[in-house]
């Protein structure tokens, strides 16, 4: 399964993220999500890719950018 | 260089200083209100007498006391054991006379007898009210005068040594050290090996920490460090400043330290912060422009600010920040402001408990504004201050008085503090819970017991709380973009504006009064004056 694409899809289709996205654009810092959007994106990882987060382990910086997502699903899930 | 743009700016600056020392009030005249005062051996009771006696003690240094009695149909004669300090006594129209004490020395008692004067005269009912005034604001001509001497001799050696990084932080380190000693040398014996001791911690690999993970071992530490100062904030508070001969008063920034200190520990337990040496930890711990209110800058931000060079524009930038705040402080805040809230804040509580509201909405709202110029004029003391020093921080205030929902409001409302919360207290139990209902009342609740742990500001982050989560609420249900309403944006955003400034300024009756009864008695009527004045524009 391709995490980016996936992650990528869920951005675009439900949070409306534009399609051509940077994949190092900064979602949360940069104001185009917010901590609302926080918790759908955490639940659809924690489901999509059977991962649980830490409180401790992960960051809001660790998750403001979709290669930062990425990197990060890959490490729970290692 | 200096060019001519820099010598227009040193007479702007020094025309702002003259102005702000002109203006500049030596004593703090800032107060917070607190009945507890009154001991409770006191005779005074709803019983028929022609005189009581009142027992008072002071909590702390050059506290000015003021008394209401609730006498009905005459005045008293109060008089005064072992002191002097005391004014007499004034019959107000409504039946309520007043009186004030000055105590000099922490822990003064005195006795005071109110006497009807006649002993056929009995007091039907007296009730009295005793409010404390207190000084929240440390910086005054004084203090600031200290720090211009202090940067008058260590900035020239600070400059000529820039380029010789580690020795110039170590200058800075020293006179933070200094600073601390002077003010509290105990405290500072302890901190910096507490700071080591959390710097080893930090650093360590998880292999020297395995038996525990190092954030709770952290936190342990910190919270019992915490603890035994506190116990001895409250002891020193209730009981004496000394303790067998150690100087224990409250230490200076020491919330600051610990929630800059748990940042730093969160941030190596993630293996986010690298490298960082225990000079540069010491460094951002207690730097000094930040060392007693802030902002709350993260450690890794904090390195990467410090310019390569100290430039003649950065130092005018720095001066011109600083000559702002001093404007903003001594001559908005103390002078303008803080006069007008000193007798008011005596006085409304009194009227209000008596049902005349009509001066709570402005008290409150002048309260708001008063402490949002003091508390951004010490953020630019603190930045300009910083620049001086050659470290860019981060800002504090991003024109908070323009939100358009409280939500948008703590964005904008020391924002050091906002993130250092988003990022180790809303994040994590957002996680967790998944939910923005426990996350958000959690960090305003931290909030509010990091100001003091008190039901008062119990109530302030409920308040707040509540204001957030409608905020929340209604953005997702109305998902409006205000831009697409046309002509009509403006007017709304406005709207919007004046709510939000309204809602926050009612959580200052809570955040002003550290006695619960009165702040809540402060609320509502502050709320009974708004509902009042709408009322007048519905035709009925």
């Amino acid at each position: 399964m391709n995490i980016h694409h996936v992650v990528k899809n869920y951005l675009i289709n439900e949070l409306g993220l534009d399609e051509n996205i940077e994949d190092n654009r900064s979602l949360f810092s940069g104001g185009v999500l917010d901590s609302m959007d926080i918790i759908g994106l955490l639940s659809f990882i924690e489901k999509e890719f059977n991962v649980r987060f830490n409180p401790f382990d992960v960051s809001i910086e660790s998750l403001d950018s979709i290669e930062l997502i990425v990197s990060t699903i890959q490490k729970s899930i290692n | 260089m200096l060019t001519r743009t820099h010598f227009y700016c040193l007479i702007c600056v020094l025309a702002i200083f003259s102005v702000s020392f002109f203006f500049a009030s030596p004593p703090n005249v800032y107060i917070k209100a607190d009945k507890k005062l009154i001991e409770k051996n006191s005779s005074f009771a709803h019983q028929e007498v022609s005189s009581v006696e009142l027992f008072f003690h002071s909590r702390g240094y050059s506290e000015h006391i003021n008394i209401r009695f609730n006498v009905r149909g005459f005045q008293p004669t109060v008089t005064i054991k072992n002191h002097h300090h005391l004014y007499l006594c004034a019959l107000k129209s409504n039946g309520i006379s007043e009186c004030s004490v000055d105590f000099v020395f922490n822990g003064e008692a005195v006795s005071l007898t109110v006497d009807s004067g006649d002993v056929n005269k009995k007091f039907q009912m007296i009730s009295i009210n005793a409010l404390k005034q207190k000084s929240l604001t440390p910086l005054n001509r004084e203090t600031f005068n200290e720090i211009l001497v202090l940067l008058i001799i260590i900035l020239p050696v600070y400059w000529l040594t820039f380029s010789k990084i580690k020795f110039n932080q170590w200058l800075i380190v020293g006179l933070s050290v200094f600073i601390l000693a002077k003010i509290q040398l105990t405290f500072t014996l302890v901190l910096i090996p507490f700071l080591y001791l959390s710097y080893f911690m930090g650093v360590s690999s998880n292999n020297y920490v395995k038996f525990m993970k190092k954030p709770v071992l952290f936190l342990t530490v910190s919270c019992i460090f915490l603890f035994i100062f506190k116990l001895f904030i409250v002891h020193s508070l209730f009981f004496d400043k000394t303790l067998n001969g150690l100087d224990f008063v409250v230490p200076l920034g020491i919330s600051y330290f610990v929630i800059r200190l748990i940042d730093c520990q969160l941030k190596w337990y993630r293996g986010e912060l690298k490298c960082v040496s225990f000079r540069e930890f010491l460094l951002f711990i207690i730097f000094p422009p930040t060392l007693a209110a802030g902002p709350i800058d993260t450690l890794d931000r904090f390195i990467a600010g410090r310019v390569n060079r100290i430039t003649t524009d950065s130092i005018f930038v720095g001066l011109s920040r600083i000559a702002f705040g001093v404007f903003q402080k001594f001559v908005i805040a103390d002078y303008f402001l803080s006069s007008y809230l000193g007798d008011n804040f005596f006085l409304i509580p009194f009227d209000v408990s008596s049902g005349d509201d009509s001066g709570v909405f402005q008290l409150l709202f002048v309260s708001f504004i008063f402490v949002y110029v003091d508390f951004s004029a010490y953020s630019n003391i603190a930045i300009g201050l910083s620049r001086l020093f050659g470290y860019h921080i981060c800002e504090n205030f991003n024109w908070p008085l323009f939100s358009t929902s409280p939500r948008d409001f703590w964005k904008r409302w020391h924002m050091s503090l906002s993130g250092w919360c988003m990022r180790n207290i809303y994040f994590p139990l957002l996680i967790k819970t998944k939910s923005f209902v426990v996350p958000s009342f959690m960090v305003m609740f931290v909030v509010g017991m990091w100001h003091s742990i008190s039901l008062s500001w119990f109530f302030w982050a409920v308040h707040h709380t509540v204001g957030i989560l409608v905020t929340i609420i209604f953005e997702r249900k109305f998902n409006i973009k205000i831009s697409k309403l046309g002509k009509y944006a403006f007017l709304l955003r406005v709207l919007m504006i004046v709510c939000t400034l309204v809602f926050v300024a009612g959580g200052y009756a809570f955040a002003q009064y550290s006695d619960a009864s009165v702040a809540v008695n402060m609320y509502l009527a502050y709320w009974r004056s708004i509902i009042l004045f709408l009322f007048k524009f519905v035709p009925l």
